[in-house]
């Protein structure tokens, strides 16, 4: 029993006398390699609790010795303001070194700076081209998005569309989720590409990965019913994912609890969402959020007399009397049922169009105008 | 008149010596000729070989001067230099081209060290697959992982399954395939591993995400590949998806692409479409139809053409020769089908080639019984001891014998057509299921009857065989309690493992058998075979009769040795081997201690149904 505790004690002394590990020793024996292993223990903390600061210590002795990897993590460290002093000048020189080592990564931050103007760096559309280019060839998604952009809008390089389409699919397929939110709808939607498998993943990947556009869209397949089975309180649930982030989503979702669709029918919570929506909508979302209730094909989503309130509120402001707003406010009128009201924003409309449009342009506008007259609301066709 | 002689001499003597140096040098009459020979041009040529591939060197040297960061680009400077080895092997200097490629690999490395672009492109070009594994698994332990684009790790993992997959000779390591090919498809929905994760799946039973997997709508392999979509179509015969086979085998036309249509015909076969598969065959007739062939297009006709037709593909497969049919045991299954087709001579023949075969066994059985016939004379010739008359001769140890490898040899006839000597051996592996399963029922039947005789021998012989010295009750116990001890690590294998029955896997054509009766007659009828009907002859045989004949004339731990050999020997699976050969020496003991059979066929009919619990 003695030499039972007398071992046990023995134990405990050896265990609990382990020297702790000093985060902030660093030994000149330490190799850069080792160094930039270290700093990722105390990056990840395995070694011991997460210490941001010490793994920025770690780091820059490894970046100091030409390390790309260590150089990307201290220049992420200093944009973030993780462990150090925020510093976006020197979080861009990092980045360039490591660039400047064929980092990836590193490659793709450089090139969204130049995209962006970010960190005090002038706009280059060039450079971030050449950037983004290097770390796209490397598979990079960000960059693979990021060049699709560039390609469809011809920034930096000449505008190729469908190279750009390719990109953005590749970008997709590699798991970024705003490229499945954006390539998602036209594999659905657009008859030279169309694939509803591969724009049904697109959707429900970007969703899953917490994408506000990506699961906003899937809301839309969803409450649509037109490419899976119709199903309102999955609609909700992707609406209210998207909510926080989309001000579309927050309008729609307003809708679903003023009618009790696919959610609870609450006034309170209905209200709440209109107005946090309309509070950080921009125009056009508001005026696409009005044109639903008042032209959407789907009764269940139509509601006349908000999208009146809003319109009106919209168009209130001269430099907002575009055409399509116009025309917009002329489909509330009809839906909530005040035809000449409908009949003269119209006619505001029409007179709002630019002298040179075209005959093909006008004609619906006309259209509509005709169908006011006639006491008819206009619908949209599903 | 003496100098003038000298002189004259010596005049011959110069013109002599020129004419003849003259003479030694070989006319070269391409002096003659107005333009270059052909190994001036040769050499030319080669020349001109060199100053394009310098120059265009120094093409790739002055873009990447311009762009140090270019990983990729230095990459490809690389891979040219090694292309051009490849494609230009026979020009003079092409060891001065693989020198250069070194150099160039060397300068990448200590370029961009550990860049996940060189040593995917290093990996790429390896081909020791054990080497690829092992450089694998250090990227994935180490923090530079970090620095791995989505894209790149998922080209990791595709190496990594791929490789894992070819080093999987026996198939032990599927799981594992299965889960770097999931990974690869997690990052990049275009990894080209799909058909590779398929077919793991498919191996490990997991049909329902085999299916997944297939058809998924992308595929990252290319699109120009005939021959992957006929991967892709036998895949999809063995899930049993005849529309996804035709709706692959309507893309093969789209595309000029080669394809082995004798493969693309057995995929459409097995989901019934035989037409097309006709006239997939049909199509093979671009180039000189093989055995196997001919084979395809007799099994096409067997399954649904008329008999005429059928006979025909017979005869034109047995027109390649005799290996084709050298038994019959096709010849009878068309005569199954089809009782009034004519027989000709040889096809007689296949079948007297049975008897022969059969005689032949016989014979090599014999080996064994005379090896004890003569040993024991031996050792009665030292001891003085009678030749043994009564109870169980060798005679009966050598019927008993002939009779459980006869029934091997005549269930093969119950088989339905197969190909006994296929090509690359792979004869035995071609065989379907419920082919298997045929044979295995049809074998364990055959054995019982033809044990009859010994059977009733064995009433007059030993009527208390059964059991003499124990009673049923610790016959039982004893049999029981010795098949769970030596089980014991596979029981702790199927309680503790979630996945035992992937985790378990054996590689021998009687489990392959035990699997196909299980999925076409069911667990009951697997159990049969398996803990009934096999332990029951097995043990009659090995421990009934060889044990008691062999006794007559050895010691008894000799005899025990020798049936326990010929019991390990006759499952034809050289890895249980050492396993059944100690299950064979304690059933004897068994037999010897109670008395009877009783216990060494609960011993071995518990051990086989502990087996069966993996079904």
């Amino acid at each position: 029993m003695r030499t039972t505790i007398l071992l046990a004690a023995l134990a405990a002394n050896v265990v609990l006398a382990q020297p702790e590990i000093d985060a902030g020793s660093a030994p000149e024996t330490l190799d850069a390699k080792s160094a930039e292993a270290r700093g990722f223990e105390f990056w990840q903390g395995r070694l011991a609790t997460r210490d941001a600061a010490a793994a920025a210590r770690w780091f820059g002795m490894a970046a100091a010795d030409g390390r790309p990897l260590s150089q990307y993590m201290l220049a992420e460290q200093y944009r973030t303001g993780t462990g150090v002093e925020r510093d976006l000048t020197r979080a861009l020189e990092l980045y360039r070194e490591a660039a400047n080592q064929g980092l990836a990564a590193a490659q793709m931050m450089l090139g969204q700076a130049y995209l962006l103007g970010l960190g005090g760096i002038a706009r280059d559309a060039d450079a971030a081209f050449r950037w983004l280019r290097e770390a796209a060839r490397q598979e990079n998604p960000e960059a693979l998005f990021m060049l699709s952009v560039l390609y469809a809008s011809g920034q930096g390089v000449e505008q190729d569309r469908d190279f750009g389409w390719s990109l953005a699919v590749r970008a997709a397929a590699l798991g970024q989720a705003r490229a499945a939110a954006t390539v998602g709808p036209r594999f659905l939607y657009d008859p030279s590409v169309r694939d509803v498998e591969k724009g049904l993943h697109f959707l429900r990947q970007s969703a899953e990965s917490n994408d506000a556009q990506g699961a906003y869209l899937l809301a839309l397949e969803y409450l649509r019913g037109t490419h899976l089975p119709r199903d309102p309180g999955l609609g909700a649930q992707r609406l209210t994912q998207a909510a926080h982030a989309l001000p579309a989503a927050s309008l729609l979702l307003s809708v679903l609890y003023t009618k009790g669709i696919g959610v609870e029918a609450n006034a309170a919570r209905a209200a709440e969402l209109l107005d946090a929506g309309l509070a950080k909508a921009t125009p056009s979302d508001k005026n696409s959020f009005a044109w639903t209730l008042a032209a959407g094909p789907d009764e269940d989503f139509r509601d006349g007399a908000l999208a009146v309130r809003i319109m009106e509120q919209l168009t209130a402001d001269p430099s907002q009397r575009f055409p399509a707003f116009l025309d917009t406010l002329a489909a509330a009128y009809a839906e909530a049922g005040r035809f000449d009201d409908a009949v003269n924003a119209q006619t505001q409309a029409i007179e709002a169009l630019p002298a040179n449009v075209t005959a093909e342009r006008r004609q619906p506008f006309e259209r509509r105008r005709a169908l006011y007259r006639g006491g008819s609301p206009y619908r949209e066709t599903p | 008149m003496t100098r003038l002689v000298h002189w004259r001499a010596a005049a011959f003597a110069a013109v002599a010596l020129v004419a003849g140096a003259a003479a030694a040098q070989p006319l070269d009459l391409h002096r003659l000729d107005a333009v270059a020979s052909s190994e001036e041009r040769l050499e030319d040529v080669s020349g001109d070989l060199r100053a394009s591939f310098e120059r265009a060197l120094a093409r790739y040297d002055d873009e990447l001067a311009a762009r140090p960061w270019d990983v990729t680009g230095r990459i490809a400077q690389c891979q040219f230099i090694d292309d051009f080895a490849s494609t230009y092997e026979y020009v003079e200097w092409s060891d001065e081209l693989y020198d250069r490629g070194d150099q160039c690999a060397a300068a990448l490395d200590e370029r961009f060290p550990e860049h996940p672009e060189v040593v995917l492109w290093q990996l790429e070009r390896e081909y020791d697959d054990e080497k690829i594994v092992a450089a694998c698994d250090d990227v994935l332990a180490s923090s530079g992982r970090q620095a791995w684009t989505a894209g790149q790790m998922a080209r990791l993992y595709t190496l990594l399954a791929s490789a894992t997959d070819r080093l999987d000779g026996e198939r032990r390591n599927l799981p594992k395939t299965a889960e770097f090919a999931r990974e690869a498809l997690e990052l990049d929905e275009l990894a080209d591993v799909r058909v590779l994760l398929a077919s793991a799946l498919l191996e490990q039973g997991k049909r329902p995400e085999a299916l997944e997997v297939l058809t998924s709508p992308f595929d990252g392999h290319s699109a120009d590949d005939n021959a992957y979509r006929v991967r892709k179509m036998a895949l999809y015969a063995e899930l049993g998806e005849r529309d996804a086979v035709l709706a692959v085998h309507a893309e093969l036309a789209e595309h000029d692409a080669y394809y082995d249509h004798v493969e693309a015909a057995h995929a459409l076969r097995a989901v019934g479409a035989n037409e097309i598969a006709e006239v997939e065959l049909d199509a093979q007739r671009d180039r000189p139809y093989t055995a196997a062939d001919e084979r395809a297009r007799f099994l096409v006709a067997f399954e649904s053409g008329t008999k005429e037709e059928a006979l025909a593909a017979y005869n034109a497969w047995r027109d390649t020769g005799f290996q084709a049919d050298p038994f019959g045991i096709n010849r009878l299954a068309l005569f199954g089908r089809h009782p009034s087709l004519p027989w000709a001579a040889r096809d007689w023949l296949g079948l007297a080639g049975v008897l022969g075969a059969l005689a032949a066994l016989g014979l090599a059985l014999l080996v064994p019984i005379a090896l004890v016939h003569y040993r024991g004379l031996v050792v009665r010739a030292r001891t003085g001891d009678a030749y043994p008359i009564s109870g169980w001769a060798l005679r009966h140890a050598w019927l008993a014998l002939a009779a459980i490898v006869g029934a091997g040899v005549l269930s093969l006839f119950t088989a339905g057509p197969m190909d006994l000597f296929g090509e690359d051996g792979s004869a035995w592996a071609g065989i379907e299921p419920q082919q298997l399963a045929r044979m295995l029922i049809s074998e364990s039947l055959i054995a019982l009857v033809l044990l009859v005789p010994l059977g009733v021998a064995a009433r007059r012989l030993e009527p208390d065989w059964w059991g003499r010295d124990w009673s049923l009750h610790k016959s039982a116990i004893v049999g029981v309690g010795a098949a769970l001890l030596f089980r014991a690590p596979l029981l702790f294998v199927l309680l503790v493992a979630s996945n035992a029955q992937h985790s378990v896997q054996f590689d021998s054509d009687v489990w392959r058998s035990l699997e196909a009766v299980d999925e076409r007659y069911g667990f009951a009828a697997a159990v049969w075979v398996l803990a009934v009907a096999a332990p029951v002859t097995e043990e009659f045989v090995f421990r009934g009769v060889l044990l008691r004949a062999f006794s007559g004339h050895l010691a008894f731990g000799t005899a025990n040795a020798l049936q326990a050999a010929l019991f390990a020997g006759a499952h034809l699976d050289l890895a249980a081997a050492p396993y059944l050969f100690v299950l064979g020496l304690v059933a004897g003991g068994l037999a010897r201690r109670s008395g009877g059979l009783v216990a060494p066929m609960l011993l071995h009919g518990t051990f086989n149904l502990i087996v069966a619990l993996l079904l």
